[in-house]
């Protein structure tokens, strides 16, 4: 009945390294599922490569095609070289917190670590092709331009603030979006069998409430499980951007 | 006259539209439908092939719809994460520079402070669409077509 019991880390196999916990848990089991699940689609769909595609192929190719287009427009023709990676982190994603909404199945973009570990990849990597890219240009753009000077010692650590905050705030929002959602999803499922429970004869008809709105929860969610991916794609070609284009 | 096809049935006569891959639909030649299907047939050509050029990667920039009519719920929570964002990393700074340094209280209020404008700082640019670059200036393609047209750039923008 506790609602939050769903984003409980169970191993599957123990296995200790050193003094590091390094088990295969159900969290491991739904990345590998969901790793399977894309390559299968990706592969499998674009097998037969026909000019009318079937069911697969179109699915394969709406991804491509939703993600191409995104990452040249909001990041520019130069990031065409971070599409693969940009494509992999939103099926990731993607597929993981659709694959989440099976019940039963754990959801790994519901735990801050997972999502923090990607955005934090994310921010590494777009400061280091920011560095590589401008050199020692990158750490003057921390200064706003057209600032007296005396104002440095303020300004310049909110701007780097601001700056590392981009992960935070990255993995945040997918993190919390996921686990509420689920979480509310549990709540309401819980007042249906509380009512049963209690009210006998009359909760079977009471519990019908609770199970209808999940019903339209359910739906939100799995809108909320596309939006968030998408969200999380696009604010990644965003920072993309910034880093090829430093103003 | 429409007609839902089998598959497997002889096709000679009709022609088709195919709207999904798992519905096939064939028109019959001559009958009223037809030719508005075939007319309808070769606007959907032409729309998928706009579509496929819109997210080929040498389509002109600029061209695209924009995605900005995003829900106001999700600007609020997005808000909400900005600020808390830059609270956790200024205060979080404040606290390890003081367990590092043995400053106690003084790092924590200073990086709590900055930490706060830095947060008023991020909803400030996202509200006012200046992405997340750093610093306050709207440089994102309006500039760069400015400079394009010739047309003199707008007071304070600077480079």
């Amino acid at each position: 009945m506790d609602p939050l019991h769903q984003f409980h880390i169970n191993p599957i196999f123990k296995v200790v390294v050193g003094n590091t916990d390094v088990s295969f848990t159900n969290s491991s089991l739904s990345m590998i599922a969901v790793v399977v699940i894309v390559f299968s689609l990706m592969n499998y769909g674009m097998r037969s490569k026909s000019m009318v595609p079937g069911r697969l192929q179109s699915v394969a190719e709406m991804l491509y095609e939703l993600i191409a287009g995104m990452v040249r427009d909001n990041a520019g023709h130069d990031a065409r070289p971070f599409f693969p990676f940009v494509f992999t982190l939103f099926s990731f994603i993607l597929f993981g917190n659709l694959l989440g909404m099976i019940p039963g199945v754990f959801t790994y973009t519901s735990h801050i670590i997972v999502t923090f570990a990607l955005a934090l990849f994310v921010f590494v990597m777009v400061t280091l092709v920011a560095i590589v890219k401008h050199g020692f240009k990158f750490f003057t753009s921390f200064m706003p331009h057209g600032v007296p000077i005396a104002m440095a010692p303020i300004l310049v650590p909110i701007e780097l603030i601001s700056y590392m905050s981009r992960p935070i705030s990255l993995s945040v929002r997918l993190f919390a979006n996921m686990m509420a959602g689920h979480a509310m999803l549990k709540v309401f499922a819980g007042f249906t069998i509380m009512m049963i429970g209690s009210m006998g004869a009359v909760g079977y008809l009471a519990g019908a409430v609770p199970l209808v709105i999940n019903i339209a929860l359910i739906g939100f969610e799995i809108m909320v499980a596309f939006l968030q991916a998408y969200v999380f794609t696009i604010l990644t070609c965003l920072y993309l951007k910034d880093a090829l284009e430093l103003h | 006259m429409r007609l839902d096809i089998v598959v497997g049935e002889t096709l000679g006569y009709a022609d088709f539209e195919i709207t999904l891959p798992v519905t096939v639909r064939g028109y019959i030649l001559g009958s009223d439908n037809g030719p508005a299907g075939l007319k309808e047939l070769e606007e959907r050509v032409l729309q998928a092939r706009q579509r496929v050029e819109r997210t080929s990667w040498n389509a002109p920039e600029g061209e695209v719809a924009d995605d900005k009519q995003k829900g106001m719920l999700s600007v609020a929570f997005r808000i909400g994460t900005e600020v808390l964002a830059a609270l956790v990393v200024g205060v979080g700074g404040g606290l390890l520079i003081d367990n590092a340094l043995g400053t106690k209280p003084w790092c924590l209020v200073v990086g709590f402070v900055l930490g706060a404008c830095a947060g008023v700082s991020n909803v400030y640019r996202v509200l006012n669409g200046l992405g997340y670059a750093i610093g306050y200036r709207v440089v994102e393609s309006e500039g760069e077509r400015r400079e394009e047209t010739g047309a003199p750039p707008p007071a304070g923008h600077k480079d």
